[in-house]
C-alpha cells in the first residue's frame, strides 16, 4: 500500500540533514497546554507532524487535477513610441511556489512535505513541486503607439485529500486528529500558457515613456 | 494504548454504491466545516470489532488479525456472525458496524463502485474511494483473486513460468477452471490481446490448458500446479489487507497487524484456509502457525 508512515523510530535512524521548521506567524506559535481540549487547528497539526511529535502522520490523497493557473505578465512592458512595428524579444523568467489551503509556507525539505510529495508521486505519477522557474525567449511585435507585454498561464496541479495524525500522549485533548479537506496547489515544471499581447497605450503611459 | 470512552463526532457521506447514508456518531469535537479544518477522535469506543465473511479465507485471517492484536495489549472483540461476502464485510467497516475486517484491494474497490483505478497504485486509488476517516493499512503479500495456473507437465514441455511465455509456444490453448467465472477472472479475448496467444474459453466445468483458479485454491498445492506470473498486470492485484476505522489505526494496532505483511503469502493463506476447511478452527490454526513462525509464544 502506498502510504507514507512518519513514524518517531524510523526518523530517529535516518541519516538526514537539518529539518526546516514549519514557518508560521508569531500569532500563530502559542504553547498552549496540550491536555486542553482545543482545536489546534491544521497548522499546529502540521507543525507537530514536522517535528515528530506525533505517533503517526499519514496524508491520504483523495484527488487530482491540472490546470492552467491566472494569466499573468512576464518579463518587461514594452512601448512602441514610434511609426513602425516594432519586433522584439524578451528574455523573461517566472517563478512559480506551491500554496495550500492551511495557508502555511512548507519547503521541500520539510518532513510533512516529503510525505505529501511522496504520497502524490506514487499515487498519480506526476512529479510533485513546491517551486519552479521557467525561462523562455518569446518575441512581440507591438504595433505603433502600442504597449506590449508577454503572458503566461502557468502549469499547475493540485492535489487534495485528508491527514490522519495519532498522538502518543493526548494532544489539545485528543489523541487522534484529522485535517480534512486539505488542498495543495504547485507548479508542473511545464510552460504552460505563453502569448505575447499589446493594447494601446494611454495618455499617460505616452507621456511617461514617449519623449 | 487502551480504548477510550471519549466521544467524537464524525459525519460521512458514505458512496452511494454501498448504501447513500449520512452517519453522525457521538458527539465532541470538530464540527463539519468548509474548508480545511482539524477534527480530534480518540482511540476507538471500547475494543476493537472484528468481522470477516464466511469464506475459510477470511475467519483465518480476521483470527490472526485478533491474535497479533491480543498480543500487542489490544481489545479485540469478534463480530457475533460473519458477513455473506467480502464486500459486505467491507461495507459494515465503512459504515461503521465494525472497526476492522480483512479486505481485498480490487475487491473492496468493486464493492464501493470504483470503476477507476490508478494503474500500478492499488493504495492510491483505494485511498481515493475510502471515506474520511477509514484506513486501508498495508497489505500482507498473500492475494485472494484469481490466477492462471497449468500442470507440471505443461509447464515443462512449453518452458512456461509466465504468461508471456506463452506466446512462444505458438499454439492454442484452452482456458477455464472453477474461478473463470469470477469478476476479477481475465476473459480469453483480453488474456489474448494482453500476451498475444490464441485462446478458447471453455468455461468452469472440464479440462483446461490454462486453469483459472483463486490463487488460495488448494487444488494448486495438491496437484503441483504451476501457477504462473502476470508480468503485464492483467489480473487486477486483490492483497488481503486491513481495513480499519482510522480512530483505531493507532501505532500499536498498524505495528502488530504489519507482522503479516511479508509472512502471509498466497501458499501460506492457502494452508491456513485449507485447514480450515478441514476442520481446525480459525482460532486453533491461525495460533499454531503464529507460534510456528515464532510470532506468538
Amino acid at each position: 500500500m502506498a502510504f507514507t508512515r512518519l513514524k518517531n523510530r524510523s526518523i530517529k535512524g535516518r541519516a538526514a540533514g537539518t529539518i526546516a521548521v514549519l514557518t508560521l506567524g508569531a500569532s500563530l506559535i502559542a504553547a498552549p497546554s496540550a491536555s486542553a481540549d482545543t482545536d489546534p487547528g491544521p497548522a499546529r497539526l502540521l507543525q507537530a507532524c514536522n517535528n515528530h511529535e506525533t505517533d503517526v502522520c499519514e496524508f491520504h490523497p483523495q484527488s487530482y487535477t491540472s490546470y492552467i493557473g491566472p494569466i499573468h505578465t512576464v518579463g518587461d512592458l514594452l512601448y512602441n513610441c514610434g511609426r513602425n512595428v516594432n519586433t522584439t524579444t524578451v528574455n523573461w523568467t517566472d517563478t512559480t511556489g506551491s500554496t495550500n489551503s492551511v495557508g502555511v509556507s512548507l519547503g521541500a525539505s520539510m518532513e510533512i512535505e516529503k510525505i505529501f510529495k511522496i504520497e502524490i508521486e506514487t499515487t498519480y505519477t506526476h512529479t510533485w513541486l513546491t517551486s519552479h522557474t521557467t525561462g523562455q525567449t518569446t518575441t512581440i511585435n507591438v504595433s505603433p503607439g502600442d504597449v506590449g507585454w508577454i503572458k503566461r498561464g502557468t502549469a499547475k496541479q493540485q492535489a487534495t485529500g485528508w491527514w490522519e495524525i495519532h498522538f502518543g500522549k493526548r494532544f489539545y485533548g485528543h489523541y487522534i486528529w484529522y485535517i480534512n479537506n486539505y488542498k495543495e496547489s504547485g507548479p508542473t515544471g511545464k510552460t504552460g500558457f505563453v502569448a505575447p499581447d499589446d493594447r494601446v497605450m494611454t495618455s499617460a503611459e505616452r507621456s511617461s515613456h514617449c519623449r | 494504548m487502551t480504548a477510550h470512552r471519549t466521544a467524537r463526532c464524525r459525519a460521512w457521506v458514505v458512496p452511494a454504491a454501498v448504501t447513500a447514508v449520512l452517519l453522525l456518531s457521538g458527539c465532541g469535537h470538530g464540527q463539519q466545516q468548509q474548508g480545511t479544518y482539524a477534527s480530534g477522535g480518540d482511540p476507538g469506543q471500547g475494543p476493537i470489532t472484528l468481522g470477516a465473511d464466511h469464506s475459510p479465507e477470511s475467519r483465518v485471517v480476521a483470527a490472526l488479525y485478533e491474535k497479533l492484536l491480543t498480543d500487542a495489549g489490544e481489545q479485540v472483540t469478534l463480530a457475533r456472525s460473519s458477513y455473506a461476502s467480502p464486500a459486505d464485510t467491507a461495507k459494515a467497516v465503512v459504515t461503521g458496524r465494525l472497526t476492522l475486517a480483512p479486505a481485498y484491494e480490487t475487491t473492496l474497490l468493486r464493492a464501493l463502485g470504483s470503476t477507476s483505478s490508478i494503474p500500478g497504485d492499488i493504495g492510491g486509488t483505494l485511498s481515493m474511494v475510502l471515506p474520511v476517516g477509514i484506513t486501508a493499512l498495508p497489505p500482507a503479500a498473500a492475494q485472494h483473486g484469481p490466477v492462471i495456473a497449468v500442470s507440471r507437465a505443461t509447464a515443462r514441455h512449453h518452458d512456461l513460468r509466465s504468461l508471456a511465455d506463452l506466446a512462444d509456444t505458438h499454439r492454442r490453448f484452452t482456458l477455464g477452471g472453477p474461478a473463470a467465472g469470477a469478476s476479477q477472472a481475465p476473459s480469453a479475448g483480453t488474456l489474448s490481446a494482453a500476451y498475444g496467444v490464441p485462446l478458447t474459453p471453455v468455461g468452469t466445468s472440464g479440462p483446461a490448458d490454462l486453469q483459472v483458479l483463486r490463487g488460495t485454491d488448494p487444488a494448486i498445492a495438491r496437484d503441483g500446479l504451476v501457477v504462473l506470473t502476470d508480468p503485464k498486470g492483467v489480473i487486477p492485484p486483490d492483497h488481503v489487507f486491513p481495513l480499519i476505522g482510522s480512530d483505531y489505526a493507532g501505532k500499536a494496532t498498524r505495528t502488530a497487524l504489519a507482522r503479516l505483511d511479508t509472512t502471509l503469502t498466497t501458499g501460506q493463506l492457502a494452508l491456513l484456509a485449507s485447514a480450515v476447511t478441514n476442520g481446525q478452527s480459525p482460532d486453533q490454526a491461525a495460533t499454531a502457525w503464529l507460534r510456528a513462525k515464532g510470532m506468538l509464544a
